[in-house]
């Protein structure tokens, strides 16, 4: 049996430190501007603290992966030729890509560091990842979160690199690399300044009654009872009055996070080769607790025992779960 | 000084055959639009109920001078969406 990668999020240089402690073989990680999809102030690397991460981790024999996985815009693209030299000058174990320009510019400058393609390319057919495996070497995907496990089985025989699948975190509907909710309401691209819901544009409104109603520039995504926690205001994830509806709903999705505890197993046996832990935005103490019981889940699974599932409930957004797509299609 | 130029999406909406048609007709006859993108960008369940009409809404976008560009779905996974 394979023993699975697994891959977990730092978005500060302790968080990262705390996730090789509690047992990550790879922690991913950006740099502090719009080269990453996660560019939230008072997040991620500046380039002497990345330096240092990367010396932490590769001496506990651990990888560091570094996200430069949004999009240039024209004629902007220096700050992502920046990120992948300076990625390479200190030594990262991998680069994580979505665009087609950032990945050449790669693999031409820096061919020996390995390219994994991100997520946010939203690569989910062989055709496509032989793409980019043919041209730009791509070494591993990182499946958008639309697979079955038993497509990810036979994906997996069809195309010349490793699979990586998201198993625990945010869980969004939106096809991957591709939502521009953000920029209808704050005018900023997810996919090109990497953030989604920016906290510049995030006020927290008291209501009568005690409530609270999250807004993002102005508008109200959510409104929250006395008693009910307040969500952070993530367009997709709010509650809106439609025409169809009586009272406000969830109209695109509840917010629910991935939980694949369960199909750990399956996945492992599905030749799955790294599983991915969500959640740079998220506190240490989150990366501890979740990185632990996926690593003890992750040994028992490939010593032949029982995994024992942690109770992860509690670390989930709004203490929902799902396994979204990839146990059937019929979960949305 | 280069002339500005319009390109035209392909259509998000699941509308009925007639009100696409007829959606087509308008924009070869009246709109100011260089560019046409056709084709189902969404779901490939919704593909049966346009693709019989392409050829004829294509060409009846070219014989009005607009480019036509054809698209396929922006995300593809099943075995019957990669033929």
């Amino acid at each position: 049996m394979n023993r699975p990668e697994l891959v977990c999020p730092a978005g500060t240089p302790s968080a990262l430190r705390t996730a090789v402690d509690a047992g990550a073989d790879a922690v991913y990680c950006g740099f502090q501007n719009a080269t990453n999809a996660r560019n939230f102030p008072g997040l991620n690397f500046t380039i002497d603290e990345l330096g240092k991460s990367v010396a932490y981790a590769h001496a506990r024999g651990r990888k560091v992966l570094l996200a430069v996985n949004t999009f240039p815009p024209a004629g902007k693209t220096a700050l992502w030729r920046d990120a992948i030299d300076v990625g390479h000058r200190l030594g990262v174990d991998a680069f994580i890509v979505a665009d087609i320009g950032v990945a050449d510019y790669a693999r031409r400058t820096a061919s020996d560091t390995r390219l994994h393609l991100s997520v946010q390319a939203a690569a989910s057919s062989p055709e496509a990842i032989r793409f980019y495996c043919r041209e730009f070497n791509v070494r591993r995907v990182v499946l958008p979160r639309i697979l079955t496990v038993s497509e990810i089985q036979a994906l997996g025989k069809e195309i010349p690199c490793e699979m990586e699948t998201f198993v625990f975190g945010n869980h969004g509907l939106m096809v991957e690399g591709r939502c521009s909710l953000t920029n209808y309401i704050t005018g900023l691209s997810t996919n090109m300044d990497g953030v989604c819901s920016p906290a510049a544009e995030v006020r927290y409104a008291a209501l009568p009654g005690g409530g609270l109603a999250s807004q993002l520039g102005g508008f109200t995504i959510d409104c929250f009872a006395a008693k009910e926690k307040a969500g952070y205001p993530t367009i997709c994830k709010g509650r809106y009055g439609t025409a169809c509806r009586d009272t406000p709903y969830y109209a695109f999705e509840e917010p629910v996070s991935l939980n694949l505890s369960p199909l750990l197993p399956d996945l492992v046996r599905s030749g799955v080769h790294a599983f991915k832990i969500e959640g740079r935005q998220r506190s240490r103490a989150y990366v501890r607790a979740v990185v632990a019981a996926f690593r003890q889940c992750v040994d028992a699974i490939v010593s032949g025992a029982d995994p024992q599932l942690a109770e992860l409930a509690a670390l989930t957004e709004g203490g929902k779960e799902t396994e979204g797509a990839f146990k059937s299609k019929s979960w949305r | 000084m280069t002339t500005a130029r319009l390109t035209l999406g392909p259509v998000l909406c699941h509308w009925p055959p007639e009100k696409l048609l007829d959606f087509y007709a308008r924009i070869a006859d009246e709109a100011p639009i260089d560019t046409v993108y056709l084709g189902e960008v969404v779901c490939s369940k919704r593909v049966p109920f346009f693709e019989d009409h392409y050829g004829e809404v294509a060409d009846r976008l070219k014989r009005a001078g607009k480019k036509v560009v054809f698209s396929s779905l922006a995300e593809v996974m099943l075995k019957r969406e990669r033929i």
